[in-house]
């Protein structure tokens, strides 16, 4: 967009932006990360990309960043190393929204276990929300499209569960207190009709 | 014109309607250039689209095609070795979560024949849309069978349909019901609008089509098709470097299903699973080239894959791969 008034990311003079937020996206080696980077109510040159590693390894990524957005992807957040990104977002209190690989990470972060379950990929289910501070417009069932073969297990203070399969698969986590939520599922995909819905949710929420 | 004349030529493309043929076009004398009005682009599934060949041609030319009207029959031996004990390290990868798809292939080696008896072969039932026989300046040659367009542009929009489903002719209701054929479509839907969006106005990728059936003589296939907008400076080649190689025959995560594929598959797939467009001005048209058979020093290696998810049977898959051969 031509004549935004946004500046660089990695600008000091962050504060002195006009209402746009900056968005620091955590890739991990994914095939639906732009997905993610395309459902958020953002415009895309508002997102800066980096390599899950790279943010890991060089922390002060974070600082100029309004909203961390930690992506998908494969294996776990152990041995895809983000979960340190977590903590010192915690630390920094930044607004943190984990999808999939990332919600798996935030869980990590705050005591949760990661356990296998029966793998589902490319698949859409409903799913039912509690209700929750970060995500008010969700109380009730969504069909949200899924793709994992682990989960979290375990969930305790500070994080609690506020969304769940029918067979008790935890779907969505939320901090107590700080402005960070995990979604299991992919609100990025064609086949989760609400999932932007969800997402903008979260935006107002932590703006 | 009879097919065996093809057979004198150094190099050329015959190239099936899908490309714009009518129905056949022969492209003759290919050179390498890249700034020719009208380009034939090819690249191999191991190589990178940015590197992908680009051929312009000393004549192009409609023309129709005297098929022989009995095609010998081939000898084909699928040479599956190992096959149901990869499916089991695909999906034991699939359960540790280091991938949720993967397009596992293997070659069915056809012993004798030429490309014209293989094109003939292959025409028998119908001329596929994306038909082709292809002998490049190096003297590589390949014919394909395909019915899957990669993708195709037009001025700005950019359109692609990935095939990920099959059943036998029939088995129409089955394939609509199976939850794991849609799964693995919609899997490779959610990739390539990831693809697209890098070349692609934000905002612009949509999925038009979530899955519709493609009827083909020896089988039914579903697909998707995903639309956008590209971006001010984006070319044809621009959309090929961000989808090659396809993500219906990779599997997703992309970089984490080839890793798997070096892994399991010991031969390079190289024309099969590749990319043949023709570009011309502001349009385009790639096909993914599946049902393919590439000329070696022993005779023809026709590929023929799935995408195996952790609900895939060894044997289901294999059933899958006969009719795939049925292509020839």
């Amino acid at each position: 967009m031509e004549g935004d008034q946004c500046l660089p990311l990695a600008s000091p003079l962050h504060l002195l932006s006009h209402g746009c937020v900056r968005v620091l996206f955590l890739e991990n080696d994914d095939s639906f990360s732009l997905n993610v980077v395309e459902s958020l109510p953002v415009d895309r040159q508002d997102v800066l990309v980096r390599p899950g590693r790279e943010v890991a390894r060089d922390r002060a990524l974070l600082d100029g960043a309004d909203v961390v957005v930690v992506g998908p992807g494969p294996t776990d957040p152990m041995r895809a190393g983000i979960v340190v990104v977590v903590q010192a977002a915690a630390l920094r209190r930044l607004p943190l929204l984990g999808i999939c690989l990332g919600h798996q990470a935030l869980g990590l972060a705050f005591g949760a276990e990661l356990v296998r379950v029966p793998p589902v990929h490319g698949k859409q289910t409903e799913i039912a929300f509690s209700g929750s501070r970060l995500f008010p417009g969700f109380v009730g069932r969504a069909a949200m499209m899924r793709y994992h073969s682990l989960a979290l297990s375990g969930i305790k203070a500070p994080l609690h569960v506020i969304a769940q399969t029918d067979d008790g698969i935890v779907m969505a986590v939320e901090h107590e207190t700080l402005p960070m939520a995990g979604l299991q599922f992919h609100p990025d995909s064609f086949a989760s009709p609400r999932g932007k819905e969800l997402i903008a949710d979260f935006f107002r929420a932590v703006a | 014109m009879k097919l065996a004349e093809l057979e004198t030529l150094p190099s050329f493309a015959l190239l099936g309607p899908g490309f714009g043929g009518d129905p056949f076009l022969l492209l003759r004398d290919l050179r390498p250039q890249s700034s020719a009005d009208s380009l034939l682009v090819f690249a191999r599934f191991e190589e990178p689209g940015t590197r992908a060949l680009k051929l312009s041609p000393g004549t192009a030319s409609p023309c129709a095609v005297d098929f022989a009207e009995k095609p010998r029959g081939l000898d084909v031996a699928l040479a599956a070795f190992d096959y149901a004990n990869k499916v089991g390290q695909i999906r034991e990868a699939i359960a540790n979560g280091d991938v949720y798809q993967v397009c596992l292939t293997v070659r069915a080696l056809v012993s004798a024949g030429s490309g014209a008896e293989i094109l003939s072969l292959m025409c028998r039932r119908g001329v596929p849309r994306f038909a082709a026989w292809v002998r490049l300046p190096d003297g590589s040659e390949f014919v394909s069978a395909s019915p899957e367009l990669f993708f195709e542009t037009d001025g700005r929009q950019v359109h692609a349909e990935p095939m990920k489903g099959t059943a036998r002719p029939g088995a129409g209701g089955a394939l609509e019901a199976s939850d794991k054929d849609r799964a693995e479509l919609a899997m490779i839907t959610d990739l390539v609008r990831n693809d697209l969006a890098q070349v692609c106005r934000q905002k612009t990728v949509h999925v038009a089509n979530q899955r519709r059936v493609l009827q083909l003589p020896y089988a039914l296939q579903t697909v998707s098709d995903i639309v956008g907008v590209m971006d001010h400076g984006k070319v044809a080649l621009d959309v090929l470097a961000a989808l090659h190689p396809g993500g219906s025959v990779t599997g997703a995560p992309k970089q984490a299903a080839l890793a798997m594929i070096r892994r399991l598959e010991p031969d390079e797939r190289g024309a099969y699973c590749g990319a043949l467009g023709m570009v011309t001005g502001e349009r385009s048209v790639f096909s993914l080239l599946i049902r393919t058979a590439a000329r070696t020093s022993q005779g023809w290696a026709y590929g023929v894959g799935s995408g195996i998810v952790f609900d895939s049977e060894p044997q289901a898959e294999l059933d899958e791969l006969r009719v795939k051969l049925g292509a020839l």
